[in-house]
């Protein structure tokens, strides 16, 4: 049986090997995230192990928040360095520093950080940084920047650069560029070092540091060391050792890393599944081929069971083989990425990348257990063909009862959309788990049904066809329906990718719509607004105090209402986004749509709640909210009101003052503006463009940009997704030229009559061609119905957060020209191959 | 002498050899074969097994190339012709009847008869279509599809086809060989009848005397090439010669 299986393997390469590119393909996306995430990984813990390569004892506030440092009071490095055992101590000043180009564009990697730094001489040893060129900044008006931004952004020694940081921006001499180990630039970040005293100037830390890195002498053990400093340092400031301290750090990235990495496997699920579908297709198409060849076997002696085995054999040889293809290309694409990453400036760090034993063993088992799963039926079907078959016409299995299919597919389709629901509205369990398991089954159970519907189908979307193109339409829309259950499978698997896309689209444009109305809704009386252009957590990132203050005193502005953004815990310890707002100008911008106490109330201390998330809470004006600030603690916050306004997506708003107190960022998040009475809009923009040129990192938007820009963000992230998608639209199209391939194989003797009786090559391509699009379009329709029926329960199921069912016409009929495209693409080889069909050896009789 | 030529001859082939494999493998299907056929007879073809009936037919008809020599339909030569150009000259000028496989299953029995004419996007000529529909005798089954057809029906549905776009000629490769005695019959009847009433050329390739019998004319093939050929023959004849030849 294993030589038969090899024999079958080998005899059908070109078959299988087109199913083995689904494998390829999947195994790929899978193997590729893991080599990616794990590279990634290495990569940041190796970043960490440099920066507290020499530092033996790391000094810093303690707090929950990962977004949040907590200063230390300066006079704490002196009594560190009173700590018997340390040899040497420096405090250290940091603060975001984003530093402007020649064109007066703020400098940004793809959203990595812009860090501000002091430089204390002496402290070599201490920091990664190292002097490559010029010297280090002594004085106010001098800095050193990064090699690698100053190679990207061609500033040298010598250049004039503007910085904005907290405080505004101000204009520096670029008198040293700094190295980071022996590489140029970590990960895209840009790095500004001062001294200390302009830093802490600078970054608003008079009298502080963030943190303290010393060396110890040896004279002790660490242990001991870490003791004795603990011992000096004031309460909310705590000292471990640097290796701990790299240890954290690095744990936080990994779990953010973890998070990227789950979200990737998720789509490389999805190519995975629609490969699914095509191996079952290929094999079971490929088992009809073999009718005889199998019937011949049974009718020497083997048995059911070894023909099944023999299948089985086959595809653990083709799922082994595609698997090892596809963990190589895996590896391949994570070194594509990484070049191409190199290219866009992100310098991602280098070294080998790194591959552990998980990946290769994670990416055969799913390659081999989809392939064998995918090809059980139709080695259970190989099993059922009888003797017979070998010297008679009998085609096998023949129409199954469709009374059993419409059963199987109903009750199949009606168990997905309970398990949907139950995720989307119940509240057991995993709801994203069980929102994925629901929708596989839902697909299963449509893919069951969908040979019911696929002549029919295939009709109404050919019907076109024979006035197109008269006999040839007609041909190729009856190929299509010619075996509904091979084309229904063929569809299905294109459904599962359109439905997914779908879904997105679905999802996006109801969160644009949201967006929009809430926006309107809330905001529709500022005239302008005014936002950070620096991509980044918005936590760390943010517009420079300094502006709301230049603005006030802009006489053709009237009112500048600033917000803040910051992140408390619950009391389950849970993060929540928060933002700051100025009680006295917030009602001139926000319609707050205040149902119990007043915005005017925030000023005492205390917190405006979103209506539901009271509710939520069980807290109303009067009673007290837990809540857990990054400078504070956990404090008994008193409710002042409810309000109902969705329009900052923020259910929790506080006080600027009362933030000020609780957080150290202090950059403003966004700046609400309207233009003082009698004056026109346009001389108000001007207003605020003039005192924006001095900050290059704010923009201010009307509301209408403003809308538009968030709709475009939600649009950026529907391209990622789509693009991420693209992978299982790709293989469920390669499933699409398979079955084509292997009908025309089986169809080879109709070709070469048709060819006989006059059909030229063209006609012959296009009848192929046709064939694929109608193919397409049915397995898009289907995508689409599903896609639709799922993103609007999905939608409905967040109703209470505000989501309006919002249905992208336009999107989703480019979805559906899309596929009937990359029919016509599909239909590419088989129809090159049908064309050139061999005409004698067509008609030739056995 | 030229002029005769081009109105009486349907088809020729001058000087035809048709080799196949190379070296020791190497097979002469067609060794220097001249033949005619005349426009209005229905000519016979007949030959053991490896004469090269099959091969001097395909090439006749432009499925298949000769290695040197050359063949007409009409006063068009083959060899020069591309591809689309053959396609197109076979969509106008050839009819097909094969032994097996004829109709595509998909198309009902009228249209696999109109097929040519519609993959032309050429209007049918309905007076033709119901004499020719009339003369198979299938008036009746028009709609159906080839599985629900008996095998004798289906041959007939593909002379059927041959005729309906009044080609210059019409070949068929062994049409009555899947058939029993009584289809034969019926199908080699008309396609005499496509001969003498509808003024038709037929070619055909058999091994059945009986079949040949039917014929105007038989040329006899051995090893590639013409060894003999009879004129209104009857089966007997037929047969008498075939065990001369060795058949």
């Amino acid at each position: 049986m294993l030589k038969l299986a090899w024999k079958g393997v080998r005899a059908h390469k070109i078959r299988l090997g087109l199913t083995a590119i689904a494998i390829v393909l999947g195994v790929a996306f899978v193997s590729g995230t893991f080599v990616f995430t794990d590279t990634l990984d290495r990569a940041f813990s190796g970043l960490f192990d440099d920066i507290f390569a020499d530092v033996d004892v790391y000094v810093r506030g303690e707090t929950d928040f990962d977004s949040e440092v907590v200063p230390i009071p300066a006079s704490v490095l002196d009594d560190v360095r009173a700590v018997d055992g340390i040899e040497f101590a420096a405090g250290s000043v940091e603060g975001f520093a984003q530093i402007i180009d020649k064109d007066g564009d703020p400098i940004s990697n793809g959203g990595a950080p812009t860090f501000g730094l002091s430089w204390v001489p002496g402290a070599e040893s201490l920091t990664p940084l190292n002097i490559r060129e010029g010297r280090a900044p002594s004085q106010n008006g001098e800095v050193m920047i990064d090699l690698g931004t100053a190679e990207t952004s061609k500033l040298a020694v010598g250049d004039t650069v503007r910085i904005v940081v907290v405080a505004g921006s101000e204009e520096f001499e670029i008198v040293g560029l700094s190295g980071f180990g022996s590489s140029d630039n970590v990960l895209g970040a840009t790095i500004a070092s001062f001294d200390e005293a302009t830093a802490m100037r600078l970054f608003n830390s008079e009298g502080e540091f963030a943190s303290i890195s010393a060396s110890t002498d040896g004279t002790a053990a660490l242990s001991t060391v870490l003791d004795r400093v603990n011992d000096v340092l004031p309460s909310g400031v705590g000292a471990v050792s640097g290796a701990a301290q790299s240890e954290q750090d690095s744990s936080d990235l990994q779990e953010e890393i973890g998070f990227l990495s789950t979200a990737l496997l998720v789509f490389a699920g999805v190519g995975v599944l629609v490969g699914a579908f095509i191996i079952y297709n290929t094999f079971s198409i490929i088992i009809a081929q073999r009718t005889r060849e199998m019937a011949m076997l049974r009718a020497v002696g083997a048995t059911a069971s070894q023909v099944t085995v023999m299948i089985v054999i086959e595809a653990i040889v083709v799922g082994f083989l595609a698997s090892a293809i596809g963990i190589a290309a895996g590896v391949g694409i994570t070194w594509l990425l990484r070049t191409a990453f190199d290219a866009a400036g992100v310098g991602f760090p280098q070294g080998p990348l790194t591959i552990r034993p998980r990946t290769v063993v994670i990416g055969m088992l799913v390659g081999m257990a989809v392939t064998l799963f995918s090809a059980l039926i139709p080695a259970r079907q190989a099993a059922r063909i009888p003797p017979v078959a070998a010297i008679s016409q009998a085609t096998i299995g023949g129409p199954k009862s469709l009374t059993k299919r419409l059963v199987a597919g109903t009750i199949l389709t009606t168990i997905g959309a309970v398990i949907l629901a139950l995720g989307l509205f119940g509240s057991i369990g995993n709801a994203l788990t069980l929102v994925g398991l629901g929708a596989f089954i839902v697909f299963l159970g449509v893919t069951v049904l969908a040979p019911l519907v696929a002549r029919r189908s295939a009709r109404i979307i050919g019907a076109p066809l024979p006035t197109m193109f008269g006999v040839t339409g007609t041909l190729a829309r009856e190929n299509s329906v010619r075996r509904p259950r091979r084309t229904a499978a063929t569809a299905s698997a294109l459904m599962i990718g359109v439905a997914v896309v779908s879904v997105v689209a679905i999802l996006a444009s109801s969160l644009k719509q949201s967006v929009e109305d809430q926006v309107t809704e809330s905001f529709g009386i500022t005239d302008f607004q005014i936002e950070a252009t620096t991509f980044g957590d918005p936590a760390q990132v943010g517009l420079s105090p300094a502006i709301a203050t230049e603005l006030t005193l802009v006489p053709e502005i009237g009112v500048v209402s600033r917000t803040k953004f910051g992140i408390w815990k619950n009391e389950d310890g849970s993060d929540r986004q928060l933002i700051a707002v100025d009680p006295s100008t917030l009602e001139d911008v926000f319609v707050a749509k205040v149902q119990t106490g007043s915005v005017a109330a925030l000023a005492g201390g205390g917190v405006l709640l979103q209506v539901d998330a009271a509710k939520d809470l069980d807290v109303s004006v009067g009673s007290t909210l837990p809540m857990q600030f990054p400078l504070t603690g956990i404090e008994q916050v008193p409710v002042v009101g409810t309000f109902a306004g969705e329009g900052f997506f923020s259910s929790y708003l506080i006080s600027n003052d009362f933030y000020e107190e609780r957080y150290a960022n202090q950059l403003d998040y966004q700046l609400f503006i309207n233009i003082a009475d009698g004056v026109e809009n346009e001389s108000g923009r001007a207003a605020i463009d003039g005192v924006l040129a001095d900050f290059p990192n704010a923009e201010a938007k009307n509301l209408a940009e403003f809308i538009e820009d968030q709709k475009s963000q939600i649009d950026v992230l529907l391209v990622i997704i789509n693009a991420l998608l693209a992978l299982a639209i790709l293989i469920a199209l390669l499933g699409i030229a398979n079955t084509l391939a292997l009908s025309i194989f089986e169809r080879k003797r109709e070709l070469g009559l048709l060819r006989a009786v006059g059909m030229t090559r063209r006609q012959v391509r296009r009848m192929i061609r046709w064939e694929a699009v109608i193919t397409a379009l049915f397995g898009a329709f289907l995508g689409l119905l599903v896609g639709v029926v799922l993103g609007w329960a999905v939608v409905v199921a967040l109703e209470d957060e505000g989501l309006s069912f919002g249905f992208p016409f336009q999107l989703l009929t480019t979805y559906v020209v899309v596929a009937g495209l990359g029919g016509v693409v599909a239909s590419l080889w088989p129809s090159f191959r049908g064309a050139r069909t061999n005409v004698l050896e067509a008609i030739a009789y056995e | 002498m030229t002029s005769t030529l081009q109105e009486t001859v349907a088809a020729r082939i001058f000087n035809g050899t048709k080799i196949y494999g190379e070296g020791h493998a190497e097979v002469r299907a067609l060794d220097d074969v001249s033949v005619e056929f005349q426009k209005g007879r229905f000519t016979a073809i007949m030959g053991p097994s490896g004469s090269g009936k099959s091969t001097l037919l395909h090439c006749i008809a432009g499925l298949d190339e000769l290695t040197s020599g050359e063949t007409f339909i009409g006063d068009v030569e083959l060899g020069s012709l591309k591809d689309r150009a053959l396609t197109l000259l076979r969509r106008e000028k050839v009819g097909f009847i094969f032994q097996a496989y004829n109709l595509i299953p998909t198309l009902s029995a009228s249209e696999n008869i109109t097929l040519p004419l519609d993959i032309a996007r050429e209007d049918i000529d309905q007076d033709w279509f119901d004499q020719v529909i009339t003369t198979i005798g299938l008036e009746n089954r028009l709609s159906h599809l080839p599985t629900e057809l008996s095998g004798g029906e289906q041959q007939r549905v593909a002379a059927a086809r041959a005729l309906v776009s009044r080609p210059e000629i019409i070949f068929a490769d062994e049409p009555s060989g899947n058939l029993d005695s009584t289809s034969a019959g019926e199908l080699l009847d008309f396609m005499k009848q496509a001969v003498t009433d509808l003024g038709q050329t037929i070619v055909m390739v058999t091994h059945d005397p009986g079949a040949a019998g039917y014929s105007d004319r038989v040329v006899f093939l051995g090893d590639g090439r013409v060894v003999g050929e009879l004129l209104e023959p009857t089966s007997d004849a037929i047969f008498d010669r075939m065990r001369e030849l060795g058949g």
